[in-house]
């Protein structure tokens, strides 16, 4: 049982995220916004972090940017995950830098996404 | 599309997405076309919805000037009510600065000038504008700010604004004989208004009466027209191409009628119409000449063709976040339902997202050139073609028949392209057929010939007229009202990167598409 952050703001995906990982024993909590995101890391504390690239307000980089200065490397290399359709070099590139997994949108295989996501 | 005005080079640029076809040379390739006066007035009325549109500043309240101007003309026995009335309206005819200078000197019964110029400065731009009537000169002339400013000082300062061009420090403007100036200040530009007459008498107590009169009038429709001159609201650059295109034009409205042409349109030549969208629903339609440098059209072309490679990518991006989320809440319906039917209804949702998927995939694909050409078995191919067209070919028969061979047949290629040229020649087949009286047949037939193997496709369709043939496989020509013509043209692209080719077979019945591909032997 682990405590969830979604940070997507495509409603559809992010309520069928939540409902999924509700069922199989997870507590999980959605955020459309970039800035709410980094708002609520700083004061709540969450065992994984499902962070999509391309937001309405900023970037999840910069949501990464913002949360390793008090949460530190390591917790972002563990428990953070970045979602994104981008599949350029550029991007994947920076995403590898902070050293956490990489989930491609759409998933190709739903249970192994879910696992990820899990970080079993 | 913008008619923009370049700043340091004195000339016009007609601009497209951002690439830039100098005016200058357009206007060598041109000629001017000779328009109906008529059917200017339904253009007219496009372009005052759209001079609304863009909230140019009003004039002041015409109805009321009317009257008053009547009055004072009569009561100095200056004009004939009669004639006044038609000046009036040639001017509500008018819709560019140039003709209404024009209409304006004509007029010359009224006014006894030979020559109207105006001389124009956007207001804290560095250069000023000469423009003159359309029959002296058809380009808006750079005319030095410190000359412009030195003249508009002059005139605002003097109350007799009667000057001759023999005096040294107007040498500089265009006229011959007196002249007569006003100057108007409006929001957004300063005005010199310029009457000229070729003698060298002086202007009498009537010419200045008349000038006056006629200035406020001016003043008036001058604001309008110098706003819709300088900006860059797409009516001009609409102006434009109707007044230069070189060949013949009809726009239509969103309602499909006719509200502007330049020529005769029968039923012959409105059947092989290219057509371009224009603003609010509006299309323009034209009959091309054969001309090497047809850059107006070649422009528009090439601009969309380029565009479709930022198409494709826009939508596969567009598309695949929804897409994903549908997929994501299906899923998780068809694993929280025991209801059978629903089971079985959202495995059909699960398997629709799919091939939606699956197309955006391949399409970009293509485009991408990823894939690689691998060895094809044709016949499969056909058939998942067919396969996919099925929803455009409810009602009809679709043979596939290969004649004079019975091994299966391998082409190099890439499968996915293939789909789509059958796919597009199908499709084509099944729209023109579908009105047909008779049993509707799409035939699809292979032929070897050495080392091509070719799948022709013919149906016993309405066919094609003969001057269609040439135009054909030209992006973004089109026959139908709807769609966007790109089919054949990319088709026969696809084709010839296959190594291969698309041609089209002239038959007395119906129509026939020949695709050759390299057979593996």
């Amino acid at each position: 049982m682990k405590k969830i952050l979604i940070i997507e703001d495509e409603t559809l995906i992010a309520l069928s995220l939540k409902k999924m990982l509700s069922k199989r024993g997870h507590e999980v909590l959605t955020v459309e916004s970039g800035h709410e995101a980094i708002g609520l890391l700083k004061t709540v504390h969450f065992d994984r972090v499902i962070c999509d690239l391309m937001l309405q307000d900023i970037s999840g980089f910069d949501i990464i940017e913002e949360s390793r200065a008090y949460l530190g490397d390591d917790k972002i290399k563990l428990d953070f995950v970045i979602m994104t359709a981008y599949n350029s070099s550029q991007v994947l590139e920076r995403a590898r830098e902070y050293g956490c997994k990489i989930l491609s949108k759409p998933f190709e295989d739903l249970n192994k996404a879910l696992s990820v996501i899990e970080g079993e | 599309m913008s008619l923009t005005r370049s700043g340091e080079e004195g000339y016009w640029k007609l601009s497209l997405q951002g690439e830039l076809v100098s005016l200058y040379e357009a206007k060598k390739l041109v000629t001017a076309v000779s328009y109906n006066q008529t059917n200017l007035r339904f253009l007219e009325s496009i372009i005052l919805n759209r001079i609304n549109e863009t909230s140019l500043p009003r004039s002041i309240d015409e109805d009321d000037l009317l009257p008053s101007l009547e009055l004072l003309l009569k009561e100095h026995n200056l004009l004939q009510i009669g004639d006044f009335k038609n000046f009036w309206q040639s001017l509500l005819n008018s819709f560019s600065l140039q003709s209404t200078l024009e209409t304006y000197i004509k007029i010359s019964a009224i006014h006894g000038f030979s020559t109207a110029i105006c001389l124009i400065h956007p207001k804290g731009e560095a250069n000023a504008w000469q423009l003159a009537p359309l029959s002296f000169a058809n380009e808006m002339r750079p005319v030095p700010i410190n000359e412009f400013n030195l003249l508009f000082q002059s005139l605002k300062k003097t109350k007799n604004k009667h000057f001759s061009s023999s005096e040294a420090k107007w040498s500089w403007l265009p006229l011959n004989g007196v002249f007569v100036a006003d100057t108007f200040t409006y929001k957004k530009y300063n005005v010199i208004w310029i009457n000229s007459r070729e003698e060298f008498l002086p202007l009498t107590d009537t010419d200045h009466k008349r000038f006056a009169i006629f200035s406020r009038i001016m003043k008036i429709w001058l604001e309008r027209l110098v706003e819709l001159e300088f900006s860059d609201i797409k009516s001009s650059s609409v102006i434009w191409l109707i007044e230069h295109l070189p060949f013949e034009i009809v726009i239509k409205d969103s309602q499909d009628r006719n509200v502007f042409s330049n020529a005769l349109f029968t039923e012959d030549n409105l059947g092989s119409m290219s057509w371009i969208n224009l603003p609010r629903g509006y299309r323009l339609g034209y009959v091309a000449e054969t001309i090497a440098d047809d850059f107006e059209i070649d422009a528009f072309q090439k601009q969309k063709v380029l565009l479709l490679g930022d198409l494709f990518n826009t939508l596969r991006h567009e598309l695949s976040n929804p897409l994903f989320g549908l997929r994501l809440s299906a899923e998780l319906v068809l694993t929280s339902v025991d209801d059978e039917d629903f089971k079985l209804i959202f495995t059909q949702v699960l398997s629709n997202i799919q091939r939606s998927q699956n197309i955006i995939h391949n399409l970009s694909k293509l485009y991408s050139g990823e894939q690689t050409d691998t060895n094809v078995d044709l016949l499969a191919i056909i058939k998942e073609s067919i396969t996919l067209a099925k929803s455009e070919l409810k009602g009809l028969y679709v043979d596939v028949s290969k004649i004079d061979f019975n091994q299966s047949i391998t082409v190099e290629a890439k499968p996915v392209a293939v789909v789509q040229i059958i796919f597009n020649l199908i499709v084509n087949s099944a729209q023109a057929m579908k009105n047909l009286k008779e049993k509707a047949i799409i035939k699809i037939s292979l032929e070897l010939n050495s080392p091509f193997i070719n799948v022709v496709i013919a149906d016993n369709g309405p066919g094609l007229p003969a001057t269609i043939k040439d135009n054909l496989f030209k992006p973004f020509y089109t026959t139908k009202t709807k769609g966007h013509g790109l089919g054949l043209a990319l088709s026969k692209d696809l084709a010839i990167k296959l190594g291969g080719d698309l041609k089209y077979i002239p038959t007395e019945v119906g129509t026939q598409f020949e695709l050759s591909l390299r057979k593996i032997l």
